[in-house]
């Protein structure tokens, strides 16, 4: 549980100390105050990324040359210290070098109004996804997860150098598929508890009939040296994984309507949750951001109820009407303009 | 704040330049050097010159030799010639050697394929091994190299292009370190040493 975060030159903010007890914490004011900016502190502690499209020197303030973000839980100290060109990571005071080392310390689910990207978006964005859950499940995962990325970067820079040399394309695509198998192993198991979970949460929220049902669609080993030389860029692998994600039978992009996607992201979100419980990992800081107030009361009511009540909250909300009445014991913190 | 003498810091960046050495060690070395009675910086400095002018690259394995002669290694009539041991780079083979359990020869690459670096095969002395293999028909080469991704894809690499030179291509045996217990173990180890048992008590 997170007891304290310290921020500096974090987006809007130039000094921050907050305390957390135990329970839901939301964060109310208008937009702009910088309210979604202490949720995706926290996230980038724990995921080093943030959950918005942005890159860390956006979070930077304005004429500052770093931010740095510190956060106290139960046994643990987390630091990131971010400027151009270096990151520094600290886990109980101790530098750590590898991110490797560091991912997984402090496991963070982040709700937001985006995720519907994860139904109707590019398959980019379910792939990271599903890679951002496999590594927090398992460090193993990760670690091979960027060996997989090292071996894909040394590919695409074969490929890209014109003619390549066909038994160092050979080697690499042997490596690639010995990593990568395994991975697509993990990652079917992990979809078919994901989509239990899904469908679950997904009649809880929309209350309707039809079914929200996911499937992993794993990318093909079978390629050819000359066709990807043409095609300048890998063809095979995890890079071509998608997730086959229908509502009541049918695919979303084109006949699901935008109450049904953002009932089916919440879903999904709140399914990765589930999954993070029962791999009995550390369970995650949900982050809910913004998405409150884009539900009606009975939608919101029952995200409420999804998210598990030992776990701790985090949600921002514009307007104080929007906390669920099952939060009703949450300690709202107001967050003036600036 | 007054500085020490130009001579005294262009001893002292010298200094720098070594691995592992910071300012203020560099400071200490070189006024260690000017405080010495004895002569010995002075031979310090013939050494330097010395090895410079003499120390080459081995004409057949890679490793440090002297003058235009082979390596001691190579020169050494009791090493094994059955065995060759493919390493990165010179600096590889003094561990390999310090463990003494390897009575075989050498071949340094010089460096491992990296496309992202512009390394190709034609930048490594792969060549020349593909040459020696011929040329002194050892039954074995052990790929030494290292288990990151350039290191896997340069032995992948050259066990593909000895296929046709009927020479057994192995490499060190990937586990468990000694003295280690299970939990410590990463998943991609402890799946390498559970693929590749071995026999207790054999």
């Amino acid at each position: 549980m997170i007891r304290e975060l310290l921020l500096r030159d974090f987006r809007c903010h130039g000094r921050v100390r907050l305390e957390f007890g135990g329970g839901a914490t939301v964060f109310c004011g208008p937009n702009g105050a910088g309210k979604s900016a202490l949720l995706e502190a926290i996230y980038f502690a724990g995921r080093l990324r943030s959950f918005r499209a942005a890159t860390p020197r956006d979070m930077v303030r304005r004429g500052a040359p770093s931010f740095e973000i510190g956060i106290g839980a139960d046994g643990v100290r987390l630091g990131v210290v971010w400027s151009a060109g270096d990151r520094r990571l600290s886990l109980n005071e101790g530098e750590i070098r590898s991110a490797a080392d560091y991912w997984g310390t402090l496991p963070c689910v982040a709700l937001t109004p985006a995720d519907v990207r994860l139904i109707g978006g590019p398959a980019a964005d379910a792939r990271r996804f599903l890679s951002a859950l496999a590594s927090q499940l398992d460090r193993g995962a990760l670690r091979a997860l960027l060996r997989y990325r090292r071996l894909a970067s040394q590919r695409q820079a074969l490929l890209a150098g014109g003619r390549p040399d066909r038994g160092l394309w050979d080697s690499l695509t042997l490596q690639l598929r010995e990593t990568g198998a395994p991975l697509q192993r993990q990652r079917r198991a992990l979809v078919r508890r994901l989509a239990v979970h899904a469908a679950r949460a997904y009649h809880e929220i929309s209350g309707g009939t039809e079914a929200l049902s996911i499937a992993y669609r794993p990318g093909s080993w079978d390629t050819d040296m000359d066709d990807e030389v043409r095609a300048g860029r890998t063809l095979v692998g995890l890079q071509r994984d998608a997730l086959q994600i229908a509502i009541g039978g049918a695919p979303p992009r084109r006949h699901a309507s935008e109450g049904q996607l953002r009932s089916a992201a919440i879903a999904i979100r709140a399914a990765e949750i589930a999954v993070l419980r029962a791999a009995g990992a550390q369970l995650p800081v949900v982050l809910v951001d913004d998405v409150f107030g884009e539900l009606d009361p009975a939608r919101r009511a029952a995200l409420a109820r999804l998210i598990p009540p030992e776990a701790q909250l985090f949600a921002t909300v514009a307007d104080g009407r929007w906390v669920p009445e099952t939060l009703a014991d949450a300690r709202v913190v107001p967050v003036p303009p600036h | 704040m007054s500085d020490l003498p130009p001579s005294v810091r262009r001893l002292a960046d010298g200094l720098r330049r070594l691995p592992g050495i910071g300012a203020r060690n560099a400071q200490r070395m070189a006024i260690a050097v000017l405080r010495a009675r004895e002569g010995w910086p002075e031979e310090l400095a013939d050494a330097i010159r010395a090895a410079r002018g003499n120390v080459r690259p081995c004409g057949r394995c890679g490793f440090f030799a002297e003058g235009d002669a082979l390596c001691e290694i190579c020169r050494d009539p009791k090493r094994d010639g059955a065995v060759l041991c493919v390493v990165e780079t010179a600096n590889d083979v003094l561990p390999i050697e310090r463990a003494g359990v390897f009575r075989g020869r050498y071949h340094c690459l010089g460096g491992k394929l990296s496309p992202i670096h512009n390394v190709g095969p034609d930048d490594l002395a792969i060549g020349a091994l593909l040459g020696r293999v011929r040329d002194e028909g050892p039954a074995e080469v052990v790929m030494a190299l290292g288990t990151d991704v350039e290191g896997e894809t340069t032995s992948l690499y050259i066990a593909q292009q000895l296929r046709s030179l009927s020479v057994r291509v192995t490499r060190p045996a990937m586990g468990l370190p000694m003295g280690g217990s299970l939990d410590v173990a990463d998943a991609l180890t402890l799946g390498r040493a559970l693929q590749h048992r071995q026999d207790v008590g054999a």
